[in-house]
């Protein structure tokens, strides 16, 4: 708190995360006097000022958690944990990410219990939850006390019980001597003081009833009790500054570990730091605090704070034997119960590294994350090894400081808020129109639309492929990807990405290409388009518009960038319709009127256009992936809803069908044309049939290493189509292709069935598969051999293009 | 033929019962601006003072004009909102230096005003919208709930409350609204439609 005041007074910003639900740690707990106000007094005065402070944002019942590269901490904040019906907008739990420019961390420190025989009774609980329990809650843990203690802290239980009425039974104190300070009350109560001494045994069936002391002169006695208050030293909290991988340090003086030496913008105050004095932690903070505040450029020299004053007090630690034999079970990880004889066995065993030890008893492993355990746990390993703690070492931490909820991780990205969708300008439409989605990366797309009296996908399917062969229907394929590229050096760089010419591609025209990746293998295809001189827009698939965009630009920055070419995604710009079908010209004719011509004279294939229709702008292009004669017309795409509608309208006459990406793959496979399942990353230009496109003069990226031998392999599995000898029977993409008649085998494997469709043009299952050796087993019977499905048939090799080889429809 | 936006309204509150209000900018024009490698840097940015009144910033800023903005998206990369016929204006100022391209379908432009802003900000957006860390004029590409976004600071509204600008690829708008909503929802929260008159200064 003096940290953060003395930072907010100098202008810093500050965050104070607190993990109690009030502020002042100890001092809510401890009677203790600061600049002539009671600790709690103090704590409430200087909280005030602290929220005066616009810059001061305190989070109460936050629990920084870990510390992470970058300066950035992970708290979760227990928002509503505590409410017994929590407002509609409240979370339970949040998670707060805070990059820091600075860090003190002031974590305080946490008391180590004692090691004896049935430590673990109800009734035996820390002195200074003793403490907390009288002075905080006003709640009394137990009316005959005895206090078990190794420090001058312990001794403070004395006074503070006595003053709530209580009457300590025996103040058992394993040093032999103590600053007569401490022992002065309860001297002059009249309670029994046992120096040197300790209990060894707490007995009791529910909870404690009584201890066995024994004395220093070696003698032994029982107590009755129903409390035993045991104060074993202060352990600074250091978890947090090892996440980074700092090492802790062993003090002699504190007898604890203390942070070893902080890098960078860490600093520790107060008894995290070894400072168990609440003088010097109050001075620690006041002087850190401005000190940070000043190296962060804030001026501190305005108003020096001035210095505390606090009620006298001690905080010697003395060092206790953990190893002195009980007859109860002697408890050291509560949590795991992990006792004194589980290390002890483990030293035994061998087992004489702390991280060894933690593996072998789970000493301070899950909840306890080495609280309340390791330093116990360690020195009964020192003992029992006859070495130093220094030399024994401890195990660190890592994050969470305590357990996250996976709840509070994941925040709001749950149910419709998981991840983001894309959704197309007509999404609405689609659904009105019974679609069916899938996603295409983020995107949803119409998988088919499905219409009353259909059972089944594949007759909307098989409804959409007829419909679109024999009248006309429309595909929302909005998604794919699409770049605008400008500039003089357009037609160069498209070169230079594509295997084949673009240079010579007249404006008003498209063309088909294919880029590869450096490696030679393909990367993507699309069509791209010649708008205008020096604009060219390119198509990529869906899947793999942004891996294309990258690439482009890797080409751009790194490979060649004295081009002038420009380009930027306009996916999200245009609403893009496919209409296909022997109908497609007059429906579009019908909505564009006089503005442009589509006959086949003024817009034959691969052509087009830009014009400006309805106020807007809008591109037309001549390309079919279905085959058919068929158009692709770009709106704005928030003119996308009202486009689409008017062309289903427009369409009514043709009996227009929308279909969805299931009734586009199936009319590709008939066409013969290669999508993702054939664009996978491991084929060639010329493993799809597409080698004659590589242009032999000139320069495209991937053109050296498609060269290499392997790759130029006549027996690579390439391209084929494949037909059921027996009409009728299913397909399964995924099939192994085997030659007939032998043993299935990996090493008789010619290759795979990549896609597979039901054709309702052709009646038939067909498919596409990378057979090795290609379309030199064309009119070959092969086997189809699917061992998950237990479906082995014979197929025909037969040309990829199965419907419409000469391609007359498109240019109809 | 009538544009449509890609969600819905609410119904008109009193602004003051919202901790946001977020006004969607429905008339608007946007471009991709990227200067030419064929251009130098200060022929383009003179042409962009003469033409739209604002200096191109090289840094990530936003150059703030009357019913014009001009966002540094990236090394020689801008992006220009403004009237309906921005594209048409700029076409016909600066298409020699700057290769342009129409975006005004392709992001949706959010202006987002009220006293809880930066709260609903810090739990959506993983940056410093602290006044001190983030100035008017500053802008910075980030993301928003998985959701790619650009973001800048104007001015105060008339009222004092503190005013971002917000673009993001229309394809994810509607869940980058609906996170918006989920976040500022308990501050109060209205998304309404606005003209382009808002972005004067």
């Amino acid at each position: 708190m003096t940290a953060a005041l003395s930072a907010a007074r100098a202008g810093a910003r500050v965050i104070l995360c607190d993990e109690d639900f009030r502020l002042g740690g100890r001092l809510c707990c401890d009677r203790r006097e600061i600049d002539d106000l009671t600790g709690v007094d103090w704590v409430i005065d200087t909280e005030k000022e602290l929220r005066s402070f616009e810059e001061v944002r305190i989070l109460q019942r936050t629990t920084v958690f870990g510390v992470y590269d970058g300066a950035t901490y992970g708290a979760v904040e227990r928002v509503a944990d505590h409410v017994s019906e929590p407002a509609p907008d409240q979370p339970r739990q949040r998670l707060w990410k805070i990059v820091a420019k600075r860090v003190i961390l002031a974590s305080g420190a946490i008391e180590r219990p004692i090691v004896f025989g049935g430590n673990d009774k109800p009734g035996v609980m820390l002195a200074s939850a003793v403490r907390t329990y009288v002075n905080r809650y006003a709640v009394l843990p137990g009316r005959q006390p005895v206090i078990f203690t190794a420090t001058d802290d312990g001794w403070r239980t004395v006074s503070d019980l006595h003053a709530r009425g209580v009457r300590v039974a025996a103040v058992v104190e394993a040093r032999k001597e103590v600053n007569p300070e401490c022992a002065k009350a309860a001297a002059r109560f009249g309670i029994p003081i046992y120096m040197g001494a300790r209990i060894v045994d707490a007995w009791g069936a529910r909870r404690v009833q009584a201890v066995t002391i024994r004395a220093a002169d070696g003698r032994s006695f029982d107590v009755a009790t129903d409390l035993v208050a045991m104060s074993g030293g202060w352990v600074p909290n250091i978890a947090l500054t090892t996440h980074l991988g700092t090492r802790p340090e062993w003090s002699e003086g504190l007898n604890a570990f203390v942070p070893g030496e902080l890098r960078g913008i860490h600093r520790v105050i107060g008894a995290a730091s070894g400072e168990l004095s609440l003088l010097g932690a109050l001075e620690q903070g006041r002087l850190i605090g401005s000190e940070v505040a000043a190296g962060l450029g804030f001026d501190t020299t305005e108003r020096p704070p001035p210095a505390f004053q606090t009620d006298s007090e001690h905080t010697q630690t003395g060092s206790l034997t953990n190893s002195i034999a009980s007859r109860g079970k002697a408890f050291i990880d509560f949590q795991n119960d992990v006792t004194r004889e589980d290390i002890e066995l483990a030293a035994r065993e061998g087992f004489r590294s702390p991280e060894l030890v933690k593996r072998y008893t789970t000493l301070g492993m899950a909840t306890d994350q080495g609280k309340l355990s390791n330093l116990n746990g360690h020195a009964v390993l020192a003992e029992v090894t006859h070495h130093r703690m220094a030399e024994v070492g401890t195990t660190v931490f890592r994050p969470p400081y305590t357990p996250v909820a996976l709840g509070a991780l994941a925040g709001a990205h749950r149910a419709e808020h998981y991840r983001p969708a894309r959704y197309t300008p007509a999404h609405a439409w689609a659904k009105e129109q019974g679609a069916v989605f899938s996603e295409a990366g983020a995107w949803l797309r119409a998988q088919w639309f499905a219409r009353l009296g259909e059972s089944t996908w594949l007759d909307s399917v098989n409804r959409e492929v007829r419909t679109t062969r024999r009248s006309v229907g429309i595909c929302d394929v909005s998604t794919l990807g699409k770049i605008e590229i400008q500039g003089a050096d357009a037609p160069a760089f498209l070169d230079r990405i594509y295997i084949n010419s673009f240079s010579t591609l007249a404006p008003g025209r498209v063309r088909y290409g294919l880029m590869l990746r450096e490696d030679g293998f393909v990367m993507d295809d699309g069509t791209t388009a010649h708008l205008g001189p020096g604009r060219y827009v390119m198509s990529t698939t869906t899947a793999n518009a942004a891996k294309v965009f990258e690439h482009l630009e890797f080409a751009r920055q790194v490979l060649w960038p004295e081009l002038d070419v420009e380009f930027v995604s306009v996916t999200d710009q245009w609403a893009q319709y496919a209409v296909a079908g022997p109908h497609s010209r007059e429906l579009l004719q019908r909505i564009l009127g006089g503005t442009i011509d589509l006959s086949n004279d003024a817009f034959a294939y691969q052509a087009c256009a830009e014009v400006e229709w309805e106020g807007m702008p809008v591109r037309i292009f001549r390309v079919s992936f279905s085959g058919e004669l068929a158009y692709e017309i770009a709106v704005p795409a928030r003119y996308g809803d009202a486009v689409m509608r008017m062309l289903m309208a427009a369409g009514e006459e043709f009996d227009v069908t929308p279909y969805g990406v299931e009734s586009l793959s199936v009319m590709r496979i008939e066409k013969g044309h290669v999508a993702g399942n054939e664009l996978n990353g491991t084929t060639t230009a010329a493993d799809l049939g597409l080698g004659r496109m590589m242009s032999t003069t000139k320069d495209f990226i991937g053109r050296v290493l498609a060269g290499r031998r392997a790759l130029m392999n006549a027996d690579r599995p390439a391209l084929v189509g494949l037909n059921p000898v027996r009409p009728g029977t299913r397909l399964h993409a995924g099939a192994h292709l085997l030659p007939i008649g032998v043993r299935p085998s990996l090493s008789q494997d010619l290759g795979h069935v990549t896609s597979v469709a039901y054709s309702p043009t052709l009646g038939s299952w067909i498919g596409l598969g990378l057979l090795s050796g290609g379309m030199r087993h064309l009119g070959k019977r092969i086997h189809h051999f699917d061992p998950l499905r237990d479906h082995s048939v014979p197929v025909n090799v037969v040309p990829a293009v199965h419907f419409d080889p000469t391609g007359s429809r498109l240019k109809g | 033929m009538r544009p449509a936006a890609p969600f819905a309204f609410d119904a008109q509150r009193p602004p003051s019962a919202a901790g946001v209000v977020a006004c969607y900018l429905d008339d608007i024009g946007i471009a991709s601006v990227r200067l030419r490698r064929s251009c130098n840097f200060a022929t383009f940015s003179q042409r962009m003072r003469e033409a739209c009144g604002v200096k191109p910033s090289l840094r990530p800023q936003c150059a703030i004009g009357d019913s014009f903005r001009l966002v540094a998206v990236g090394p020689g990369s801008w992006l220009a909102i403004g009237g309906a016929n921005l594209f048409t204006v700029l076409r016909g100022s600066i298409a020699e230096s700057a290769a342009l391209t129409d975006q005004s379908s392709g992001y949706i432009i959010l202006r987002l005003t009220g006293p809880k802003v930066r709260e609903t900000f810090a739990k959506l957006l993983p940056i410093d919208f602290h006044p001190r860390a983030f100035a008017v004029g500053d802008a910075a590409a980030t993301v928003a709930a998985h959701i790619g976004v650009t973001v800048w600071r104007c001015a105060d509204d008339v009222g004092g409350d503190p005013t971002f600008e917000l673009a993001c690829l229309r394809s994810f708008s509607v869940d980058l609204v609906s996170a918006l909503r989920q976040a500022a929802e308990q501050f109060g929260f209205l998304l309404v439609s606005a003209s382009t008159e808002c972005l004067r200064s």
